[in-house]
């Protein structure tokens, strides 16, 4: 497909979703907070009386209570269409926690008050989530969040299907930094995300690439999709370091060899051009120009240990000369094995 | 693979089996209303089949030679196993068991794989007491000095009421299968004389390859947490990685989150990443994040790499990316880099995304992403449009197309084109049946078609035992 057939695709599909947009239903009407609690005349005579959160909510104070009201709680006001008006106030889907409202409204920090924890229900028109956010639990709950106490508040198989939208946001600027946050919190990850979960992309030792086991993860951030065999050099030279986040050189090296790019492979083609290995240092492709450039380009094939083929001309009165650059620097003394092969015993 | 190897992995199979037959024989599946007196538990098991049923690839060879056509239909097997909160003798809901293995079988022409192969990825116990956890079996501790490690040994922690928190581990590396294939050796100079067969590279004994390591942190709650962390790994008992991190992060509000992390190669007292970010959360439809970065790719390599006294150039990268969900249907999401090699001029990374899904339930989402890269070397332009709808409640189709654009042509061939489908069928609950195919025109492959069936029986068993 040529990129203008492609440009041509994407608009119509475009266009398409929008028509469909456009003609989708708007959302069901969900309780007003903000006309039962502040938009009725109320208190004065003649009025009914205030409503108050425990007027309606009248389970919340017991355990063991619903704290969702029932239609009879509409029957005080609405007496002839209190059922339509309750299927119309659409109770919210249930998220699945356990809370124990009674033990928190007698903590001192609440004292009764729901809108300390449902802060802006008062002025909730029936769009907006009445749920208050995690951050709201974590700022008691913190030293459970962090030693990976989830349940019993969240039910075991719930975590799994679970997303953070107000703490550690899994949007797409979270993927970037989602290694630092695991080494802070591996006990919080734990709760949701099985090990096999993390060894799901970062595993270079699975025979199918995490692109190749989900095909439908349109959404998910998988590094090797498309035509990434082209484009691997040009990763590989932009972002050295993060290869090496879950490969090793000697991965390189085998698909290089199984592919005939390396010369670990019998009649590989050599991939370096002419004046790679030569006297003209000031050569635009003088190996060691790119060495330094890109040394875990070299790695892929050449990190032998010992056995590479560098230290052929790069050792002690060796035609390569010295090896290490300005700031090299190592702890360990000349009589390590490693050192060994240059600097004799 | 050895026979070892694969009696372990046809063990782990059989073991996930028994496992989630026992979890459906004993333990009832959760029922509406369970009483408060109800045992809690989760379980978990999951099986995914995969394969491959063709392949081609039609451009010449190595040196020009022509490409043979094999006749193979490898399978592969994945397998998982969870189950978290079982009780113990002296203690309830405290034990959690993981366990993951994957099979694959080639019958026809493997090539230069395995017809038989396997491996086990995780397979451990976690036993918690209160605070404290420990942890026995194949493992992965991410993270501070360790970056990404996974070994067979034992990690244990505990988190006080007080903020601080330890982490350690120790055992022994797993170690990377793709060094085991057949046939294959590492470069190696004839004149040195330590390579004169690939035989001679003989596959590593495991017991020289060990890793150690921990982490100490003091948290404190809505402010922040500090670490420092230590990792030492051997590889045929010579030193591989000797490394200290330091690691903060701030938290001064719900909106803004300062983090940064630095890990010191100690064999050669450099830095061997630094970095410092921020994470901004202006309103509950935006987020942000900046970024700087200076990394020294050498200090990547394991210090048993002669490679390693070869550089020291450092590239520093700064950037940011963003996400806003415009409207509960719509969501951008843009990001920018700047890489500056050290002596070799400029790099960017740039690009954004349209995530659009106009139905309710995201019954159908359509994808837009542009990405441009650019290097010292080479870059390229790369534009990805994705469409997934859900047909009828158990249909769920999925399109995507990739082009990529390259500045200089890569074996005189500048663009490569990858054209993707696939469709899925929830046969029943725990069933879900996929067919995918994909074509790809790119530089290495004239034509090359791949399809794939794969088959997913996911059983779970959970029940709760208080809820409300």
């Amino acid at each position: 497909m040529t990129p203008r057939a492609s440009v041509s695709l994407i608009i119509a599909a475009l266009a398409v979703a929008a028509l469909v947009g456009a003609c989708e239903r708007p959302p069901a009407p969900v309780f007003p907070h903000v006309t039962h609690l502040e938009k009725i005349a109320c208190g004065a005579p003649g009025t009914p009386a205030c409503l108050t959160c425990a007027t309606c909510h009248e389970g919340v104070r017991q355990a063991g209570n619903d704290p969702y009201p029932t239609v009879k709680a509409c029957t005080k006001c609405h007496e002839k269409d209190a059922s339509t008006k309750f299927a119309q106030a659409a109770p919210p889907k249930r998220e699945g926690i356990f809370f124990p409202h009674e033990r928190h409204l007698g903590q001192p920090g609440i004292r009764g008050q729901c809108v300390k924890c449902h802060a802006g229900v008062a002025d909730a028109t029936g769009q907006e989530a009445t749920f208050p956010p995690m951050s709201t639990c974590l700022s008691c709950h913190q030293r459970d969040f962090d030693a990976g106490t989830c349940t019993p508040c969240h039910t075991g198989s719930d975590l799994a299907t679970l997303k953070p939208r107000s703490f550690m946001r899994h949007d797409a600027t979270w993927i970037r930094h989602h290694g630092p946050s695991a080494t802070r919190s591996q006990l919080v990850c734990n709760q949701c995300h099985k090990q096999s979960d993390c060894e799901g992309c970062h595993d270079q030792k699975q025979p199918l690439t995490a692109e190749q086991r989900r095909p439908d993860a349109v959404e998910a951030s998988l590094v090797h999709r498309g035509d990434f065999i082209t484009r691997h050099p040009m990763e590989a030279r932009s972002q050295p370091a993060t290869c090496l986040r879950c490969h090793q050189p000697s991965t390189c090296n085998a698909c290089h060899v199984e592919r005939g790019v390396s010369g670990g492979a019998v009649g590989s083609a050599n991939p370096h051009p002419p004046g790679w290995v030569g006297p003209n240092a000031g050569s635009r492709d003088f190996h060691g120009r790119e060495a330094k450039r890109n040394l875990v380009a070299c790695a892929a094939c050449h990190d032998a240990g010992p056995a590479t083929n560098c230290i052929v001309c790069h050792k002690v009165g060796g035609s390569g000369g010295n090896p290490h650059p300005h700031g090299w620097s190592s702890s360990r003394s000349t009589g390590a094995s490693m050192c060994r092969y240059c600097h004799g015993s | 693979m050895s026979t070892q190897r694969t009696l372990a992995a046809l063990a782990a199979v059989c073991l996930v089996g028994a496992g989630s037959g026992l979890a459906r024989a004993d333990e009832p599946l959760a029922k509406p209303g369970a009483s408060a007196e109800t045992d809690r538990f989760t379980l978990t098991a999951r099986s995914t089949s995969y394969v491959r049923l063709f392949q081609r690839a039609l451009l010449p060879g190595p040196n020009g030679a022509a490409v043979s056509n094999d006749l193979a239909i490898p399978f592969y097997e994945y397998v998982d196993l969870r189950a978290t909160d079982i009780d113990a003798p002296w203690k309830k809901d405290s034990v959690d068991v993981e366990l993951a293995a994957w099979g694959a079988f080639t019958p026809g022409e493997a090539g230069s794989a395995q017809r038989i192969d396997g491996d086990i990825t995780v397979a451990n116990v976690r036993q918690r007491f209160g605070p404290a956890y420990v942890r026995i079996g194949r493992q992965v501790f991410v993270g501070g000095a360790a970056r990404y490690s996974q070994f067979d040994g034992v990690s244990l922690g505990a988190r006080s009421s007080y903020g601080l928190g330890i982490d350690t581990y120790a055992g022994l590396t797993v170690l990377p299968r793709w060094a085991d294939r057949p046939g294959y050796h590492h470069l190696g100079s004839a004149a040195d004389s330590l390579l004169r067969t690939p035989d001679a590279y003989a596959s590593p004994s495991r017991s020289g390859y060990w890793l150690a390591g921990g982490r100490a942190s003091y948290a404190l709650p809505s402010v922040g947490e500090a670490g420092v962390a230590f990792h030492e790994e051997r590889e045929d008992t010579e030193l591989s990685r000797r490394n200290a991190s330091a690691d903060l992060r701030i938290a001064p509000s719900s909106s803004v989150a300062l983090s940064a992390q630095g890990v010191l190669d100690l064999d050669s007292s450099r830095l061997a990443d630094g970095r410092a970010w921020v994470d901004l959360y202006p309103t509950s439809t935006l987020s942000l994040t900046a970024e700087y970065l200076r990394t020294d790719p050498a200090l990547f390599l394991s210090r048993q790499s002669v490679l390693g006294v070869f550089a020291a150039n450092r590239f520093d990268e700064a950037g940011g990316e963003l996400e806003l969900r415009a409207t509960p249907k719509l969501t951008v999401a843009a990001l920018g880099y700047v890489e500056m090699f050290e002596n070799e001029g400029l790099g960017t990374r740039t690009g954004a995304k349209l995530r659009y899904a106009p139905l309710a339930g995201d019954r159908l989402l359509l994808q837009l992403a542009y990405t441009r890269v650019l290097d010292a070397g080479n870059g390229y332009h790369s534009t990805r449009a994705s469409a997934r709808l859900r047909l009828t409640a158990p249909v769920v189709l999925v399109a995507e197309q990739y082009t990529y654009q390259y500045d200089q042509a890569v074996r005189g061939i500048s663009t490569s084109t990858v054209e993707a489908a696939n469709v899925e069928w929830h046969a029943s609950p725990p069933v879900r049946v996929l067919c995918g195919a994909s074509a790809t025109r790119s530089p290495y492959a004239a034509l090359d078609v791949q399809a794939l069936l794969r088959v997913v029986v996911q059983l779970d068993g959970s029940q709760e035992g208080r809820r409300r």
